[in-house]
């Protein structure tokens, strides 16, 4: 694959993950912490937030981001993780594998996530299918950035 | 609650218990790619390294195939919570498979 290539899609993943970080992060907080009165606090416009609006762009974002990393995988792995990381610091590749399992069970929790959110009375299974979600993203992104940060593409 | 959100609680769990299963017990078959020679196939090759992420993907999106469908007869849906613990514990035993690359 062309560098140049590799490196957009590698930013456009970023940007992606972004993207899916605010909208499940907004989503969980208002879920645990919803607002119920009136205030002019960023905290509290943080929470104010209508939770069962982000259901859509949350699966969307979380399946376009595995997609973007998982095009970007072939030269991660050839020249990012066979030339350096096994060999120099075998720790980031794990850090990489347990980021590959996350979001693969979060790939596969996309199902429930979704019919969760359209059966009515489940405010406890909503809670836990996106605090999960919401975990994966977070380790995904902050061990991506570590990772990246070793030996980037 | 039969029906559809049966369904989608089997093709999570199917999904789950396909990628788990083809981690840790090679089960389904996962289609790997070899890189060197850019060819693709069920059987390892030595000394060729193979990526498994593709096959691995297609191993989640037949499982949550069959979870869909079986599902579908389930005659209710069982507890939302219980996928929540099966991946969490999908994760941990996950965790605990790859801990060589924390001990070197």
């Amino acid at each position: 694959m062309n560098p140049v290539v590799t490196v957009l899609l590698l930013i456009l993943h970023g940007l992606s993950a972004v993207l899916l970080l605010g909208a499940v992060t907004h989503q969980a907080l208002a879920l645990w912490w919803p607002a119920h009165e009136q205030g002019a606090a960023w905290w509290h416009s943080l929470r104010a937030v209508h939770p069962e609006r982000y259901v859509r762009a949350v699966v969307v974002l979380f399946g376009f981001t595995v997609l973007l990393g998982t095009i970007d995988y072939t030269p991660f792995r050839l020249f990012a993780r066979q030339e350096y990381l096994d060999a120099h610091v075998p720790w980031a590749t794990g850090l990489f594998e347990l980021k590959e399992h996350a979001a693969a069970i979060g790939l596969a929790l996309l199902p429930a996530y979704w019919a969760v959110w359209h059966e009515p009375n489940e405010a406890g299974a909503r809670r836990a299918l996106t605090t999960f979600l919401a975990a994966v993203t977070w380790w995904n992104f902050l061990v991506g950035h570590v990772v990246n940060n070793m030996r980037g593409l | 609650m039969r029906g559809p959100q049966a369904a989608w609680w089997g093709a999570s769990l199917g999904a789950m218990l396909a990628y788990v299963g083809a981690v840790l017990l090679s089960f389904p078959p996962t289609l790997l790619f070899f890189l060197r020679q850019g060819n693709w196939g069920f059987v390892p090759l030595s000394g060729e390294p193979a990526i498994r992420w593709y096959g691995w993907l297609i191993d989640i999106a037949l499982g949550a195939l069959a979870g869909f469908v079986v599902g579908r007869f389930l005659p209710r849906r069982p507890p939302w919570a219980l996928l929540w613990w099966i991946a969490a514990a999908s994760w941990l035993a996950l965790a605990w498979h790859e801990r060589q690359w924390f001990l070197r």
